[in-house]
């Protein structure tokens, strides 16, 4: 009797690669509302046996598109999506990457550092990138700038940031 | 290149159980195994293509397929670009030839991909994919009878990488 037990690796990457949506349309990310459905699925998937996750982990394409669209995280869920984001980056290896990140009513701008310094590691590696954060309220005071904010980051972590990416928009 | 001589011509498939199919070459050809093997065997029509890996049944379903999509261009070498744009839409007509039990799915999948058909492999893909799209690991894998063979410190290490997804 056939089952999915009986697909070829390469046919269920197929059927896992298409459950994911992982070929979403840039720059289309973010007017879908997505809200980081694509990783959830993919580690969903990844956690039915261990063969699917080695057919998950084996192709690191699966890995390479990262979107991610937080409301008001707490700083316990914006480190957990730094990890996240970790574990991705190194299993999709030397793949270009697709990265849209959107979070919105952010309290502390260095509460994602750890993510965004995840992401600039790799920056060689950048084929399609957004990253688009928003404070918690337009008119609340923790808007304005406060030297806490700043202080929370390294200058040399403020000058990498300032200066990642430079190198796409060369030529 | 097919030829006028061609379209009319019929092709004999015979089955692992033994059962002859008496197709139009336009039908047959939607696979390219048998369009190579008939290139193979050249101008013998009397030649009965044998196909080990596909049952009567399964066959006679896989050749529905292609009768309705016989008229069909031929499909273009993929790229990279077309991956991109590939979404979980299926046509109407194909939908509901794919409404059949789990196990015809993933015989029909296993003969497209043998038989060298790539549009019927993508509709038998994109259904299983469906059917995948947004169910918890527990959902997907009493839907198809799986087993969870994680060890609990692979099941450890798991946790840890999803916790984020969990408190959403």
């Amino acid at each position: 009797m056939s089952s999915v037990a009986n697909l070829p690796d390469e046919i269920l990457g197929d059927v896992i690669s298409l459950a994911i949506k992982n070929w979403r349309v840039f720059p289309d990310i973010f007017k879908t509302e997505n809200d980081f459905k694509d990783c959830v699925a993919l580690i969903d998937i990844s956690q039915v046996c261990r063969r699917w996750r080695e057919v998950a982990m084996t192709d690191p394409a699966l890995w390479s598109s990262l979107y991610i669209h937080l409301q008001r995280p707490s700083t316990e869920l914006l480190r957990q999506v730094a990890y996240f984001a970790g574990v991705c980056l190194a299993r999709s290896q030397e793949i270009p990457l697709t990265c849209a990140i959107t979070i919105s009513s952010l309290f502390d701008i260095g509460r994602v550092q750890p993510l965004i310094l995840a992401l600039v590691a790799h920056e060689a590696r950048w084929s399609r990138i957004a990253i688009n954060f928003t404070p918690r309220s337009p008119y609340s005071m923790s808007n304005i700038p406060r030297p806490g904010i700043i202080a929370n980051m390294s200058v040399d972590n403020i000058v990498y940031l300032k200066t990642a990416g430079a190198d796409h928009l060369k030529g | 290149m097919s030829t006028t001589e061609d379209k009319t011509r019929k092709v004999k498939l015979v089955t692992s159980d033994n059962e002859e199919f008496e197709v139009d070459w336009e039908v047959a050809t939607r696979s390219v195994l048998i369009k190579h093997m008939l290139e193979d065997i050249g101008e013998s029509e009397e030649q009965a293509i044998p196909l080990p890996n596909v049952t009567a049944n399964v066959l006679k379903k896989v050749l529905e397929w292609c009768e309705h999509h016989r008229k069909d261009p031929e499909p273009a070498p993929e790229s990279s670009d077309d991956n991109r744009k590939r979404t979980l839409e299926i046509g109407d007509w194909d939908a509901k030839f794919i409404q059949v039990d789990q196990e015809m799915l993933f015989e029909i999948i296993l003969a497209a991909n043998y038989l060298d058909i790539k549009a019927l492999l993508d509709v038998g893909c994109k259904t299983v994919a469906n059917m995948i799209k947004g169910k918890q690991p527990e959902e997907i894998r009493k839907m198809f009878n799986i087993v969870n063979d994680f060890t609990p410190e692979e099941e450890a290490q798991i946790k840890k990488e999803n916790e984020w997804a969990e408190d959403r």
